[in-house]
């Protein structure tokens, strides 16, 4: 029986799950961590975005078998209070409608904020447009994702106004 | 659905009781599915619990879907009833009988045009009751006291109680007929900004939507239905499904066939092994070509007439000159990003059901006739959807989760996978639309003439009806327009497909304004008039609101001024579900022939905006989904199968290709309108015309897709 560990927001897990199972349904179905969203399967919306080992990936697309001993962030372990300037700049900017893909919009963002700490529009649209949004709040993410720079760039304090 | 609703105040309030020394408010709402009882008798369908502690309680019977309807409900109920905005906790009803709550279908963009007038009298009731009880235990007139977040104040004596302290007695006040409703200037909440009730959890993934739902013991399945549109399942064989670790059943439902599983992706994988052997039926040739002759042929069939003013079909057939045009929509999915799902725990002849769904009742009923088992037999908790927009309003997947929670003798969750929900949907009907508009010899415009053909929902089952009657809602946007057409005749004709129509958020108004609002302008091109004043004349004294939202866009957009090199603007209106929304568009097409949308100016007049940022919130979003569906999105059929499958080939539009929209919100009085659905009609065209005016290139079809320059 295959069995993997793998690190998720800090706490180690051991699943026995085949090898060729997407991390996607191993954190949903086996750890009932269902912040992460499946949209379509394939890697097209990113709704199912965490970081694997720092790096953000499609977790529909990473099979358990190539993400043995990973470390692992998805939505829930980004702040324990929605803390993290990102979640606050969506809750000033009122971004989720259904809320579907905004677990991978939100993670999108934090990832592009570590690479650009001032994005531009130009940033945001090369970053995000592959992240898939149904209700269109495509400004507001565009907004908080402003927003979160700004905060990001002041030592966390986030701008309400 | 009627555009407008008349809402009787008569008896519509009582105390439906006083537990646990609460007072308890039920609202009855008079809904066309719920007429008041001729008895009189006192049913209730949304409850407002003042607890003890002063903690108010809500029930509401509709579903969330992301529309931010919740939000809105609440302000009504915090501000009639005064209380501190964060005492008011919000739940979500259990399906329940329309005797009792109404309809609680999320649909039509009525949640707030509904409740606003009884859920706010109710409130208001129970603050009357809350100071009527203070003042008899003061010994002073009720007039003297005042109430203010949660307490009743006497200022005279400087003396104040909670709420909480008041309940028993309050229960006790006879319940006001006529209760005082705020004027607008006392408005605490309504009108003002509050976050959104839902917010703080899609932000860190705890909202539990459908798909998120766990029970303990639970099985996952995925489904699968006839590839071809009508077939049916023969049989299959199941060797290798059988093998993959974690698949526990094949189980045949009505629909086709489901793999359960002990995980999603064991169900997955085991039906991507399962050899199915389908029954293809009678559709295995349709094909959209097919489809689009079927209605050109239709088009040219005798139409039902649906409206005619000043002798239309005389002016036609003498007219001295005539242009025509034809405009096509195609089918189109709704996709909302999370997929179809439901959670079933069946139990002899009880089921309980956990469902995304916008109808509740409906998946009451579908739960039902699954089960063979009395509606009361069936418990329905409508969770969080991931998107609806009219696509939840079915609910074949319920019947998916009873037939194999019953089969299994356990709670099972069903997922239809992606592919499986844009291959089966219930899809925008396709329509075409012939338009011709009529001139005499000098040039002057003499008639407007708009035959509308297409697929009907409401004679879908019953096309003999479809023959001989008007599908009325199939021709709203097209027929009793504002506009003062210098005469008329809008006509009908039926060409159903074997396809599943569905309410696509706007239903029929976005086809019909498409094609209204694009020809229009092609009329204006001929007469050598501005577009946007010519619709002013036809709207002169007649509907001065949708002019104020025309006038405010144009403004916005800068129209009459030359717009940057290469770009175009153009503007169109609507008046639908009870909301009017214009839009101006500024446009151009990139040398590749791809459409960039620069900016929209968008006025929404829905009267009183209750929930101002949900109203941006929903036209923002509105634009959006409509440009997709201006730009990209088509079902087509080859061979009697969807070809359509992921959003590879259904693509939505992506953040660099959103454009800027700001809204307006304009308060053109009562009465409350709707607010989810009328930003969507306007989108198509008042692009079609900014890319008109940009390239010259008139674009009669959806999706525009590229333009070739």
């Amino acid at each position: 029986m295959p069995a993997y560990t793998i690190t998720v927001n800090q706490k180690r897990h051991t699943v026995d799950v085949d090898e060729d199972t997407p991390l996607l349904w191993v954190l949903r179905d086996t750890l009932g961590l269902t912040g992460t969203k499946y949209g379509c399967g394939v890697g097209e919306c990113g709704s199912c975005s965490v970081f694997v080992n720092g790096s953000l990936v499609r977790s529909c697309l990473v099979q358990i078998g190539a993400a043995a001993g990973a470390v692992i962030q998805t939505i829930e372990g980004l702040s324990p209070d929605r803390s993290h300037p990102v979640q606050q700049a969506w809750v000033a900017e009122q971004v989720p409608q259904c809320g579907w893909c905004q677990s991978g919009h939100i993670l999108g963002a934090v990832d592009l904020l570590k690479t650009h700490a001032q994005p531009t529009d130009a940033d945001i649209d090369a970053a995000m447009s592959s992240f898939l949004c149904r209700c269109g709040t495509h400004q507001r993410i565009r907004r908080a994702i402003h927003r979160a720079a700004g905060a990001v760039g002041s030592a966390g304090e986030v701008h309400h106004g | 659905m009627a555009d407008v609703f008349k809402i009787d105040r008569r008896d519509f309030i009582g105390v439906v009781g006083s537990a646990a020394g609460g007072l308890i408010l039920g609202v009855h709402l008079p809904l066309p599915a719920a007429p008041i009882a001729a008895t009189g008798e006192f049913k209730p369908n949304v409850f407002i619990a003042v607890e003890p502690d002063g903690r108010v309680v809500m029930t509401t019977p509709r579903p969330e879907m992301g529309q931010g309807s919740r939000t809105g409900l609440k302000m009504i109920v915090a501000d009639e009833l005064e209380v501190p905005w964060d005492s008011i906790e919000i739940r979500m009803a259990p399906a329940g009988p329309r005797e009792v709550w109404g309809s609680m279908t999320a649909g039509g963009s009525t949640s707030i045009r509904l409740f606003f007038g009884p859920l706010g009298d109710a409130a208001a009731a129970g603050r009357e009751m809350l100071v009527a009880a203070a003042a008899q235990r003061w010994g002073v007139p009720a007039t003297a006291c005042a109430a203010q977040l949660g307490r009743v104040l006497h200022e005279a004596s400087g003396r104040s109680l909670r709420y909480g302290e008041l309940t028993d007695d309050a229960a006790r006040q006879s319940v006001p007929s006529h209760p005082r409703r705020k004027e607008h200037s006392q408005f605490r909440y309504i009108g003002k900004e509050r976050p959104r009730v839902d917010v703080p959890e899609k932000v860190d993934g705890s909202a539990i939507y459908g798909l998120d739902f766990r029970r303990p013991g639970m099985k996952f399945a995925v489904v699968k239905r006839p590839p071809v549109i009508g077939g049916s399942l023969k049989g299959w064989d199941d060797a290798d499904t059988k093998n993959v670790r974690g698949v526990r059943q094949v189980v045949r439902i009505t629909a086709g066939v489901a793999v359960v599983a002990d995980n999603t992706w064991a169900a997955l994988k085991g039906m991507n092994r399962l050899k199915i052997d389908w029954d293809e039926g009678p559709n295995a040739g349709l094909s959209s070509a097919g489809i689009a002759a079927q209605l050109e042929r239709d088009g040219q069939a005798e139409p039902l007439v649906a409206e005619e003013t000043n002798h239309a079909r005389d002016v036609f057939a003498t007219a001295a000159r005539k242009i025509s045009a034809v405009y096509e929509c195609p089918f189109l999915s709704h996709s909302p990003l999370e997929p179809m799902n439901a959670t079933a725990d069946v139990k002899g002849d009880t089921a309980e059901v956990w469902v995304p769904t916008q109808a509740p009742q409906a998946a009451q009923a579908t739960a039902a006739q699954a089960l063979r088992a009395p509606v009361g037999n069936i418990r329905v908790y409508a969770l969080y959807s991931g998107g609806g927009f009219g696509r939840r309003l079915e609910n074949d997947w319920v019947a998916d989760a009873v037939e194999v929670s019953r089969a299994i003798g356990a709670p099972v969750q069903i997922m239809w996978p992606r592919e499986e929900d844009t291959t089966h949907g219930r899809y925008r009907p396709i329509s075409r639309h012939q338009m011709e508009a009529a001139f005499d010899a000098s040039g002057k415009w003499l008639g407007w003439r708009h035959r509308v053909i297409a697929h009907s929902m409401a004679f879908a089952s019953d096309p003999e009806r479809g023959r001989t009657q008007l599908d009325r809602g199939a021709l709203s946007g097209a027929a009793g327009l504002a506009y003062k057409w210098p005469a008329s005749l809008i006509e009908w004709k039926m060409s159903n497909t074997p396809l599943n129509g569905g309410a696509y958020r706007s239903v029929y108004a976005q086809q019909n304004c498409f094609a209204t609002e694009a020809f229009l302008d092609e009329i204006a091109h001929e007469l050598k008039r501005d577009p946007l004043e010519l619709r002013l004349e036809l709207l002169e004294g007649s509907d001065p609101r949708q002019a104020a939202l025309l006038r405010r866009v144009a403004e916005e957009i800068g129209w009459g001024k030359t717009p940057p090199e290469g770009h175009g603007l153009g503007l169109a209106v609507t008046y639908c579900f009870g909301g009017r929304a214009a839009h101006a568009v500024e446009a151009s097409v990139e040398r590749s022939g791809k459409i960039r949308v620069h900016r929209v100016e968008t006025a929404i007049d829905c009267g009183l905006a209750v929930y101002p940022d949900g109203v941006r919130q929903q036209t923002e979003g509105g634009v959006v989904m409509a440009l997709t569906g201006a730009i990209y999105s088509q079902i087509t059929v080859a061979n009697g199968q969807v070809q359509q499958h992921t959003f590879a080939d259904y693509p939505l539009v992506g953040i660099d290709e959103a454009p800027q929209v700001n809204v307006h919100i304009m308060d053109g009085g009562d009465p409350i309108g709707g607010v989810g659905e009328p930003p969507i009609p306007p989108l198509a065209p008042a692009l079609s015309n900014a890319i008109f005016a940009a390239t010259g290139q008139r674009l009669r079809r959806m999706p525009f897709g590229k333009v070739a320059l």
